[in-house]
């Protein structure tokens, strides 16, 4: 049966305690593991509407409950062992953000990846 | 299925509800669109677990509270939201069709200055289309326009 805990702080026999808004604060509020054509991997996202394909190795994820700005935490990975590539996660609105994947010698690439972000919902 | 009562609550917990029981739908549908002449043709692609909502209803909020939010946004003074109530408080809009989600999308996730007059130039700014009416290799991807042969 579904139901409701109220509480400010959670308590281990021996471990210690943690106040419950560490736990909202530092819960993920969007993630998703992109394709390399920004579609969603599996169905597996959480709080994202649409991916954008913006050309080679360039992707925009859009949020459905923006944050509450621009400044939130973002942790943009990508799935290639094979290649010693960089991914940056850039241009954060308060509805989106984008992902870049690129070489070493600085080409686009595309390539399947992950973000997570973390921070203030609108 | 039938969806809570979602007036009132938070969006983010109701997109939660929706992971826990309804059933991802891919959609074939693909909206291709130019924002830039400089920049090849860009490819919005809607995400399973949206799609479940709107096609559920009583999860999202009407498109118009997007529109407000960026609004805001837009403001020279902007820092954050304060009307981030509107996302949680207004009535959720009714199950929709995959088209009208698809329209939706466009109108939340798109340009304005791609849906307000996609068809008013030379050549239409955007195109609804299946994912296999796309080029089947990415080789050339950031060369990739609309075709001039489509209709508006």
């Amino acid at each position: 049966m579904a139901g409701k805990i109220v509480a400010d702080t959670l308590e281990h026999s021996t471990a210690g305690s943690v106040t419950t808004d560490y736990v909202v604060d530092g819960s993920v509020k969007a993630w998703c593991v992109h394709t390399n054509s920004a579609g969603i991997e599996s169905s597996k996202a959480l709080n994202i509407s649409a991916g954008t394909d913006n050309g080679t190795g360039q992707y925009t994820m859009n949020f459905v409950n923006n944050f509450d700005g621009a400044v939130f935490a973002v942790t943009a990975t990508m799935f290639d062992a094979s290649n010693a590539d960089f991914v940056v996660a850039d241009d954060p609105t308060a509805s989106s953000i984008k992902v870049r994947v690129f070489t070493t010698a600085g080409s686009n690439r595309d390539q399947k990846g992950s973000i997570h972000v973390l921070g203030d919902l609108a | 299925m039938q969806t809570p009562e979602f007036q009132g609550t938070h969006l983010w917990l109701r997109l939660g509800w929706a992971k826990e029981n309804l059933e991802p739908h891919q959609s074939d549908y693909r909206v291709v669109y130019e924002d830039s002449v400089d920049e090849c043709a860009k490819i919005l692609v809607p995400d399973p677990n949206w799609m479940a909502c709107a096609l559920q209803g009583g999860i999202l909020p009407p498109v118009w509270v997007y529109h407000e939010l960026a609004k805001d946004e837009a403001q020279e003074d902007f820092k954050k939201h304060t009307r981030g109530y509107l996302l949680h408080e207004t009535q959720p809009v009714e199950a929709m069709t995959e088209e009208e989600a698809i329209e939706y999308l466009i109108l939340k996730d798109c340009p304005q200055s791609v849906w307000q007059d996609w068809d008013s130039g030379n050549r239409p700014k955007m195109v609804i289309c299946r994912k296999d009416q796309l080029p089947q290799t990415r080789e050339w991807r950031n060369a990739w326009r609309i075709s001039n042969d489509i209709a508006a």
